[in-house]
């Protein structure tokens, strides 16, 4: 109902604004002074071309481990290359949410990471030979998810083990090698994007403002808030909890992940050390906002950093505290979701659900 | 909370007042508003799809509002076996052809016998495969028709090649009835030429409109669209079938206000008998109607290279293969993609198995869509 009237009055208000405009739909809905330009230029100089390139180097340095351990398996070896897919599962929180422009034209997320991983899949896969990674079939079968099942499922022993089968080895090589060359690929289709990116100008459908505010909500409400933490605790399971559904599963580092990803959030709304998001609101006159989104940000990392475990360990011991995150997280979605596209004149067009 | 609605409806109709007002200006300037046919005789389309004759409406398309429904009943049906429910072939089959009463409520006309005749077979097999498929569904994998599970908790019953009955049907039939029957049949010279009548008015049986009219107005019927539908559309009709997506798209192409000003334009012309005019507003539903199609099947593709769930890649691949084949159905002489090219998209890109379609094909037929229909530009935001 709430929502309803939220709607109404939104209606109420866009019918004054676009009656009497047939040349400019979303254009210069709110008054800003902001320098769009220079805002563009530092969120990609600044934050997503450096992200993207430290992401590449750390999947490259995995690809690089992978290689080394597959033609050679000792402890030593498996240590570094399990080291190595942490980091750069790390380092990918820092992308993950950039889901628009080159990393949606190869689909660079459901490449990369796909999780629960599809065991049954991965193991026939392996037995079989031969897999093409780029069907859909396979989308559970590759990426980190796969990874983090083929390095971290049972004991090192154990897996030195399994590897002794060169089927299997050549089958994380196929992995690997195909997140590389798709990090590679984005990589290299931001070079020439960047620019397009810094002066697709304005709030359009299709201007890098409104593609990126509607990147990082889809991803804040879908992957984020549902893909770690909600769907693990049940909330679209009928309050089931779904532990073997929680991110590195295996490898037991979820909240670093979540931390890493939030942080990376937190980052790019800031602009950094540059112009950002919330500098945006505050030149359209919505100061109070970015206060109110500044103080659930907090209030998120607070809850957050309390995690220290496995993310099964605190379904099982601290559901309570996942439920209450899951809340606070929720609240900023309305901040993001509603509050901040209406204030820059952005719209949302990507739905969460189609309604079907 | 009822007060305050009807506050804000009464602010709202204050203000569609004075943006009505604010906004007057001659038809003439706008091309798309009214139509000259050059020999100086003014076309003016109404504010809405309606017209009437000695007091009468003349607008009557009861028996695609009753196709439309029963296409609902049967999607709906077809998504209970998603729940738990056996399906019972017979009554799906009841369904489809109208036989014996299988609906909510007695309905006229039928389904079947307005679907593309070569296909109905298909269809048939399809309704066949998902009541079996719902006996005792286990969870669906390649191979193994039965249950998969989307984000939101919704569960879908889908084939062993992965594919979703409900949208195999409802997108299916969407073209194979709806769209084949607007572009092959209703908004054909056979249904709207010169000899068609539209003359005669059988007021005597409170038919006030002529042969021509109906035809026409037949055609507007299978669209889904309220009478009173526009972009950014805020009335309180709803939208039913193609006019659900044609109202999803038009944030970004506007096809709304494309659509129904040439339904109400071309519609106009027959009641002024300005044929030229007619057919230049046939030619534009022809155009859009598969702009329309290509851009639903794009915003679908964009869903699946965005999506990590696999219920919601299948069932967003579903949607996308169901707008896909409907282009099959496009009339012959005024379509951007033969048949043969969309056999192509559907056998080669996307395959019958979804488990084996790849990303790379997606976003090539992709390229292909936008091309072909000029959606270049908003192809990454549908």
């Amino acid at each position: 109902m709430m929502k309803k009237k939220k709607f109404l009055y939104l209606l109420l208000f866009s019918l004054f604004v676009i009656a009497c405009d047939d040349t400019k739909k979303e254009d210069d809905k709110a008054a800003t002074d902001m320098d769009q330009a220079a805002f563009l230029a530092n969120l990609s100089d600044q934050i997503i071309v450096p992200n993207y390139t430290e992401f590449k180097l750390s999947v490259n340095e995995l690809k690089l481990a992978i290689d080394s351990f597959v033609l050679l398996r000792n402890q030593t070896n498996l240590d570094l290359v399990q080291l190595k897919l942490k980091q750069a599962y790390i380092v990918w929180q820092k992308v993950s949410f950039l889901e628009f422009g080159p990393a949606a034209q190869i689909a660079l997320r459901g490449n990369a990471n796909v999780y629960p991983a599809d065991v049954t899949k991965v193991e026939s896969n392996i037995n079989n030979g031969n897999a093409n990674l780029d069907a859909l079939g396979n989308s559970a079968a590759k990426g980190f998810p796969t990874l983090d099942y083929l390095l971290n499922h049972t004991s090192d022993s154990a897996i030195l083990q399994e590897f002794t089968d060169s089927k299997r080895g050549d089958y994380l090589n196929l992995v690997s090698n195909d997140l590389n060359s798709k990090t590679n690929q984005v990589i290299a289709d931001w070079a020439s994007y960047q620019n397009t990116f810094k002066t697709s100008l304005g709030t359009n459908i299709g201007s890098s403002t409104g593609m990126l505010i509607n990147a990082l909500n889809q991803h804040l409400e879908r992957y984020f808030r549902d893909g770690k933490i909600g769907i693990p605790i049940g909330v679209r399971s009928s309050g089931i909890a779904l532990p073997d559904n929680s991110e590195a599963y295996y490898g037991a580092y979820s909240f670093e992940l979540i931390q890493a990803n939030f942080t990376a959030l937190k980052n790019i709304y800031h602009g950094s050390s540059g112009l950002g998001l919330d500098d945006y609101l505050v030149s359209a006159g919505a100061a109070d906002l970015n206060d109110i989104i500044n103080t659930q940000i907090t209030i998120i990392e607070s809850k957050i950093n309390q995690f220290s475990g496995t993310m099964p360990d605190a379904i099982q011991n601290n559901l309570s505290e996942l439920n209450s995150t899951y809340s606070e997280i929720q609240k900023l979605i309305v901040f993001w979701k509603v509050d901040m596209p209406s204030r820059l004149g952005v719209l949302i067009t990507y739905q969460d659900n189609d309604g079907d | 909370m009822k007060k305050a609605t009807f506050k804000i409806l009464t602010l709202i109709c204050f203000a569609t007042a004075v943006s009505l007002t604010a906004c007057t200006k001659d038809d003439d300037t706008n091309p798309s508003s009214s139509n000259n046919d050059g020999g100086g005789s003014q076309i003016t389309p109404p504010a809405t799809y309606s017209f009437s004759r000695l007091g009468f409406s003349t607008v009557n398309y009861d028996g695609q509002t009753s196709r439309l429904q029963q296409l609902d009943e049967l999607v709906e049906e077809i998504v209970k076996g998603g729940n738990g429910t056996v399906l019972s072939e017979q009554k799906l089959q009841d369904m489809f052809s109208n036989t014996g009463n299988p609906f909510s409520q007695v309905y006229s006309k039928d389904l079947k016998s307005k679907t593309f005749a070569l296909d109905t077979t298909y269809f048939k097999s399809i309704l066949t495969a998902a009541a079996a498929a719902s006996v005792s569904p286990p969870t669906a994998s390649n191979g193994v028709a039965g249950i998969l599970t989307r984000t939101n908790g919704k569960k879908m019953l889908v084939d062993e090649n992965g594919r979703e009955f409900k949208e195999l049907i409802e997108k299916g039939l969407m073209g194979a009835t709806f769209y084949n029957q607007i572009v092959n049949n209703y908004l054909t010279s056979s249904k709207i030429g010169s000899a068609v009548d539209n003359e005669t008015i059988d007021s005597a049986n409170g038919k006030y409109y002529t042969t021509m009219e109906h035809h026409f107005d037949e055609a507007f019927g299978y669209m889904g669209f309220p009478t009173d539908f526009s972009s950014n559309y805020s009335g309180t009709n709803s939208t039913q079938f193609w006019g659900k997506y044609c109202n999803v798209a038009d944030d970004d192409i506007q096809l709304n206000d494309k659509l129904m000003n040439a339904f109400k334009l071309g519609r106009a012309a027959i009641v002024a008998k300005n044929y030229r005019v007619l057919d230049q507003q046939v030619q534009i539903i022809y155009e859009q109607l598969e702009v329309l199609i290509a851009a639903s099947a794009i915003h679908y593709i964009n869903q699946v290279l965005s999506y990590t769930n696999t219920g919601d890649i299948h069932h967003s691949l579903s949607e996308c293969y169901g707008f896909i084949r409907s282009l099959r159905y496009s009339n012959a002489l005024n379509r951007k993609l033969t048949a043969s090219e969309v056999d192509d998209l559907l056998q080669n890109r996307i395959g019958d198995n979804f488990y084996n379609t790849t990303k790379p094909n997606l976003n090539y037929i992709k390229t292909t869509l936008s091309t072909t229909y000029g959606l270049d530009s908003v192809k990454d935001n549908l």
